[in-house]
C-alpha cells in the first residue's frame, strides 16, 4: 500500500514537472529576429544536409539544432510547438504557408548568403560526360530564357501548370533521375501525376538527350546514397550544393540561387482565443503578413485580393480550400473574400472539419487513387514477402536441422545476422550496396528485402515448432516402416504447423506493418504515399489516422485469411469424419 | 540342419555393443529369438533392456555387431532399415500415438501408405481390431482424449495392423496407472496366445512369468541369465538374478581384514535396515550377528590361518520380510560355531531363524536369516 503510494505520488509528481516544463517552453518570448535564436535555449529545426543545415551551423551555432530529413516533418514540428525555429528554403516556407501551414510566420531577413541549387551527378552514371551534357544542357536553357520562365511560372506565379514537353520517339538512352516528391513548387503530387520545377526540369533535359525518362521518389536523406551507389544518373530535386555533398557526389553548374530563411512560431492564439480580428483589407498590412512580403506568397495575396476586387477569382480548388482553411484561423476579411468566390464556406465545429480533411486528403486531385496505389503495393509486398519467405523459411530451417555442422552453422549466422539487424538498414544494404549498380525494381528489391527478413523469424518460429513435437512420435512413425522424410512430412510438420502458425499470424502482421519503411528505398507504399499527400495538405492529424486505419483494416483482413488457413491445420475444429471411407 | 534352424529364427543377433560417449548399455549380446517365442527381458532399470530393443529395430545404431531379422542383415550399411522395420512392431511406454489424428487414422494411416491397403480396407481392419480390444467407441477420438490404458491399447492395435512377424514391447505399462496395468497385459496376453513371436521388456514379474516362453535376466549390459520362466523364477542360476528376482536389498562389504573399521560399518548397516525400514529388532540382530560372526569367530581365525577374504552380504527381501547377512571367507572349510556351543554360538540361535554353512571351490558360506 504505502509503496503504491508512493508510486502514486512519484508519477503525479513527474507529471507536474512535465506540465511545468511543458508551460515554460510555451511561455518563451517572441521571436522577431534570426540573432534571437542563436541561444542554447532555442531549439531549431533544420533540414537535413541542406543548405538549412549548413547556414544554420554557420550562422546559429549556438541554438539547439534538431535534424528532420523531409521538410513536412519539420513543419508540424513547429507548428506544434516542438520547436522555436526552423531553418529551410525561403521559397518553399512560403509555399508551405500558402498551403495552409498554421501557427507560424517567417523572418523577414535571410539567413547567410544565396546558395546554389544545381543538379547532382551520379558518379556511377552510365551516361557519359553527364555533368557537361548537364551543364550545355543548363546554359543554354538559361541562354534562351527558359529557366527564368520556368521560376517565373511555378514560383512566382504559382501557376501549377505543366507544359507539354513531347517525350522522345526514339531515345538513344536511358535517364534515371531522383527527386523528392514531396516539396511544393518543385517536386510535388498532383493527384496521382509528379509534377512541379524540377518535374519540367526532368523532361525538358530528358527531351534535350533524347533520353527515356524515369523517375525514382527518395527523401532526401535517401537521395544522395541512391546517386552515389549510381541508382539513380542524376538528381533534380531543388538540391543544395553544400560543400559535404560535393564530397560525395559532382554538381552542375548553378540552376537557381536559393535563399535560406527562418520560420517561427506566430504568437497569435497566446492572447485572445480568436487572436486579433481582422475587418478591413487595411489590416492585413499587419505584422503577420510582413514577413510574407518579398517572395510568393505577397503576389498570390495581391492576385486573390485582386481577383475579389473584380470578382472573377480563378483560383483552383485547391488553393479554394487553402484560403478557405486559413479563413476560420486568421481574419474575416478572407472570409468576405472566399465568399465573394466561391460562396460556400463559413465551415466550423469538428465534423466538418473532419469533412475538410476528408476533402483534402482522399477527393482533391483524385488522391484516393494514390492512395489505392500505395496501398497495392504494401499489400504486393506484404503478400509477396510473406510467400517467398515461408519458402526460405522453411529452407532454412531444414538447413539447420541437416547433420552437416558447417551447413547448420551458415544457417544459424544467417538468421542471427539478420534478426541482429534493423530491417530499414537491411533494405539500404541491399539497395545502394547489393544491387547499387544494378537495374532492378525497387519492388523487388523490398520483397526481396521482406522476404529474407521474414525466412530469418519464420525460420525459427519452423524449427521451435518443430522440435517441440515430442520425438517419440516420430520414433514411432519410423518403427512403422515410415521413412524419415515420410515421417517429417506426415508425422511432424503437420504437427508442428499446428504449433506454429499462430506465432507465424502475428509475425506476419508485424512484417505487414513493418513494410512502411520501404520508402526509403524509393517504393510508394501506402505511408510514404500519406507523406506525400501530407506534403500538400499539411495537415497531420488526419492522413496519419486514416494510414493507421487502413493499415489496421488491411492486417486485420489478413489476420482473418490466416485464421482459416489455421483452422484448416488444426485437425480437431475439424467436423470428425474420415475421408474415403464408408462408415 | 543348420538351414532349418535359420529359418526358424526370426531374430539373431552377434556381439551386438552399443557405446555412448560416457555409458556402454550394451556390452556384448548375442542371442537367437524363434517365430512363435514370447520373450520378456528383464532386470534392474540402467541394465541394457530398452537399449536392446531399440537397437533391434535400428532406432539406436549398434556401434558393433550383427542384427539379422527374418534372413536380412538389418546391421548392413545398404540395407533399407524401413523395409526392414516393417517386419517388427514396436510399442513404446509412452505410446506415441500420432496426436494429430484420430484413433482410427492412426491404426489406418501405416496400412494405407505402407501396406498399400485401400483406405477402406485399412478402415475396416483397423475398426475390427479397435473392436476386439474395446475401443470401437473410441475410433474418431483424438489421443489426448483416451486414458493412458486406452491409448497404451490403440497403439498396440495400429501394431498390430501392420502384420509384423515380431512385436517389440519397451516398457508398455511402465508409464500407466496401476489401475490400467490389467487392461493393456490382457491385450498383451490375448496376443501371445494367438502365437504372435513377442518380445517384452517389462517389470512386471508375475505378467513375464505367465505369459513368456522365455525370459532374458539382463544385467550389466549383457543377457547375464537366459531361460525358461520356471528356470529363472524358480532356480536362477546366478547370484545377481537371485537377488532381483526375490527382490533383494544388498548391503556389500567386501576384504574385511582386522583393521576393520567395525563401529563405522554398525552405523552402515543401521542406516541400511532403517532405509529398507526394518523393525529395530532386526537391525539389532543383524548387527549382532556381524559382531558375534566377524569378531568372535572370523576374524581371530583368520589371524591364525592368514589372509581368508572375507566379504559380508546383508540382504533384505521385502517380499518375504526375511534379513539375511550372507559372510564368504576362503580358507578352509569352517564353521564358525561348529566346534560346540559357545556364548556367541547361542546368542546367534536365539536371535536368527535359521544358520546354514556351505563350502564350495574353496569358498565358506555362512548364512544366519533374520
Amino acid at each position: 500500500m504505502v509503496l503504491q503510494k508512493k508510486t502514486a505520488f512519484l508519477t503525479v509528481a513527474l507529471f507536474g514537472a512535465l506540465w511545468l516544463w511543458g508551460c515554460k517552453s510555451g511561455e518563451t518570448e517572441k521571436i522577431t529576429s534570426i540573432e534571437q535564436l542563436n541561444n542554447p535555449a532555442y531549439t531549431i529545426g533544420v533540414p537535413e544536409g541542406g543548405a538549412g543545415m549548413y547556414m544554420a551551423e554557420k550562422y546559429l551555432p549556438k541554438a539547439e539544432h534538431k535534424t528532420f530529413s523531409g521538410n513536412s516533418s519539420g513543419y508540424l514540428a513547429i507548428s506544434q510547438g516542438k520547436l522555436d525555429g526552423f531553418v529551410y528554403d525561403r521559397v518553399m516556407m512560403e509555399f508551405a504557408i500558402a498551403s495552409g501551414l498554421e501557427g507560424v510566420e517567417i523572418l523577414e531577413e535571410n539567413l547567410g548568403e544565396s546558395m546554389d541549387v544545381a543538379v547532382g551527378i551520379s558518379p556511377k552514371s552510365r551516361i557519359d560526360n553527364l555533368k557537361e551534357k548537364v551543364n550545355q544542357f543548363l546554359a543554354k536553357a538559361k541562354a534562351e530564357g527558359t529557366l527564368d520562365d520556368m521560376y517565373d511560372r511555378w514560383v512566382s506565379r504559382a501557376e501549377g501548370t505543366m507544359p507539354e514537353i513531347p517525350a522522345p520517339q526514339m531515345p538513344d538512352c536511358k535517364l534515371k533521375v531522383g527527386t523528392t516528391g514531396t516539396v511544393q513548387p518543385f517536386s510535388y503530387y498532383e493527384g496521382t501525376t509528379l509534377t512541379g520545377y524540377d518535374v519540367e526540369l526532368i523532361y525538358r533535359f530528358g527531351a534535350w538527350l533524347n533520353a527515356e525518362v524515369e523517375i525514382k521518389i527518395y527523401d532526401y536523406d535517401g537521395i544522395i546514397a541512391a546517386a552515389q551507389a549510381g541508382d539513380i544518373d542524376c538528381i533534380m530535386a531543388n538540391l543544395n550544393a553544400t560543400e559535404e555533398r560535393r564530397k560525395h557526389i559532382e554538381f552542375s553548374d548553378c540552376v537557381y540561387p536559393s535563399v535560406t530563411a527562418v520560420m517561427v512560431r506566430s504568437q497569435q492564439g497566446s492572447g485572445t482565443e480568436a487572436g486579433k480580428i481582422y475587418e478591413t483589407l487595411s489590416d492585413f498590412e499587419g505584422a503577420r503578413f510582413a514577413a510574407l512580403i518579398g517572395g510568393v506568397y505577397d503576389k498570390l495575396l495581391q492576385e486573390v485580393i485582386a481577383d475579389a476586387v473584380s470578382g472573377s477569382m480563378s483560383i483552383t480548388e485547391e488553393r479554394e480550400k487553402k484560403v478557405d482553411f486559413a479563413d476560420s484561423h486568421y481574419d474575416s476579411a478572407m472570409v468576405l473574400l472566399v465568399r465573394d468566390a466561391g460562396g460556400a464556406v463559413q465551415k466550423n465545429g469538428f465534423f466538418a472539419g473532419l469533412e475538410d480533411s476528408f476533402q483534402s486528403t482522399f477527393v482533391v486531385e483524385g488522391r484516393w487513387r494514390l492512395i489505392l496505389q500505395g496501398l497495392g503495393i504494401t499489400i504486393l509486398i506484404s503478400v509477396f514477402s510473406g510467400i517467398f519467405g515461408l519458402c526460405l523459411g522453411f529452407g532454412l530451417c531444414m538447413l539447420r536441422r541437416t547433420g552437416c555442422r558447417p551447413v547448420q552453422w551458415f544457417g544459424a549466422v544467417f538468421v542471427r545476422v539478420i534478426q541482429g539487424m534493423p530491417i530499414v538498414v537491411f533494405l539500404m544494404i541491399l539497395y545502394y550496396g547489393i544491387f547499387g549498380s544494378v537495374d532492378i525494381s525497387e519492388i523487388l528489391v523490398a520483397v526481396i528485402g521482406f522476404s529474407i527478413n521474414f525466412a530469418a523469424y519464420s525460420s525459427e518460429m519452423m524449427r521451435t515448432g518443430i522440435e517441440t513435437v515430442d520425438k517419440g512420435q516420430s520414433e514411432a512413425a519410423l518403427a512403422m516402416g515410415y521413412t524419415k522424410s515420410q515421417t517429417f512430412f506426415k508425422i511432424v510438420f503437420p504437427q508442428a504447423a499446428i504449433n506454429f502458425i499462430p506465432v507465424l499470424k502475428g509475425e506476419f502482421i508485424s512484417m505487414v506493418k513493418m513494410t512502411s519503411v520501404v520508402g526509403y528505398i524509393a517504393v510508394q507504399d501506402l505511408t510514404k504515399v500519406s507523406d506525400i499527400i501530407r506534403s500538400r495538405t499539411m495537415e497531420a492529424f488526419f492522413p496519419l489516422i486514416v494510414t493507421a486505419v487502413i493499415y489496421f483494416a488491411v492486417a486485420n483482413v489478413m489476420t482473418a485469411a490466416l485464421s482459416f488457413a489455421e483452422r484448416k491445420a488444426s485437425p480437431k475444429r475439424n467436423k470428425r469424419r474420415i475421408k474415403g471411407v464408408c462408415m | 540342419m543348420a538351414d532349418k534352424y535359420e529359418s526358424q529364427s526370426i531374430i539373431s543377433i552377434r556381439h551386438l555393443r552399443k557405446e555412448y560417449p560416457n555409458v556402454t548399455p550394451l556390452r556384448d549380446v548375442s542371442v537367437e529369438i524363434k517365430k512363435g517365442e514370447v520373450v520378456s527381458v528383464i532386470g534392474p532399470s540402467g541394465t541394457g533392456k530398452s537399449t536392446l530393443l531399440r537397437c533391434i529395430n535400428l532406432l539406436e545404431r549398434p556401434t558393433k555387431g550383427v542384427i539379422t531379422v527374418d534372413g536380412v542383415i538389418a546391421t548392413d550399411k545398404k540395407c533399407k532399415v524401413n523395409l526392414v522395420r516393417k517386419k517388427m512392431g514396436m510399442v513404446f511406454q509412452s505410446f506415441n500415438l500420432f496426436a494429430h489424428k484420430t484413433i482410427i487414422e492412426n491404426i489406418m494411416m501405416g496400412q494405407v501408405d505402407l501396406l498399400g491397403r485401400s483406405r477402406q480396407e485399412a478402415y475396416d481392419r483397423g475398426m475390427e481390431l479397435l473392436r476386439t480390444i474395446g475401443l470401437g467407441d473410441k475410433a474418431l477420438a483424438y489421443p489426448d482424449e483416451l486414458s493412458g490404458g486406452q491409448k497404451q491399447r490403440a497403439a498396440i492395435a495400429r501394431t498390430v495392423a501392420m502384420e509384423p512377424e515380431i512385436i517389440l514391447f519397451d516398457e508398455p505399462t511402465s508409464a500407466l496407472d496401476p489401475t490400467m496395468v490389467g487392461e493393456v497385459l490382457s491385450v498383451i496376453r490375448s496376443l501371445a496366445m494367438q502365437g504372435m513371436t513377442m518380445m517384452i521388456v517389462t517389470h512386471e514379474m508375475k505378467f513375464a512369468r505367465d505369459v513368456s516362453t522365455r525370459i532374458f535376466y539382463m544385467d550389466q549390459g549383457e543377457i547375464y541369465e537366459d531361460g525358461t520362466p520356471e528356470q529363472i523364477f524358480e532356480h536362477p542360476k546366478r547370484e545377481r538374478t537371485r537377488i532381483f528376482i526375490r527382490q533383494l536389498k544388498v548391503l556389500h562389504v567386501e576384504k574385511i581384514s582386522r583393521d576393520f573399521d567395525f563401529p563405522a560399518f554398525t552405523t552402515q548397516l543401521e542406516e541400511f535396515g532403517r532405509r529398507q525400514q526394518l523393525s529395530q529388532r532386526q537391525i539389532y540382530a543383524m548387527q549382532l550377528a556381524a559382531e558375534e560372526v566377524l569378531m568372535q569367530k572370523l576374524l581371530p581365525a583368520a589371524g591364525e590361518a592368514g589372509d581368508m577374504d572375507i566379504s559380508l552380504d546383508a540382504e533384505y527381501s521385502e517380499r518375504e520380510n526375511l534379513a539375511q547377512m550372507r559372510f564368504s571367507y576362503g580358507g578352509p572349510s569352517f564353521h564358525p560355531f561348529g566346534s560346540g556351543e559357545d556364548l556367541s554360538g547361542r546368542v546367534i540361535k536365539g536371535m536368527s531363524k535359521e544358520t546354514e554353512h556351505m563350502f564350495s571351490n574353496g569358498v565358506n558360506h555362512f548364512i544366519i536369516s533374520i
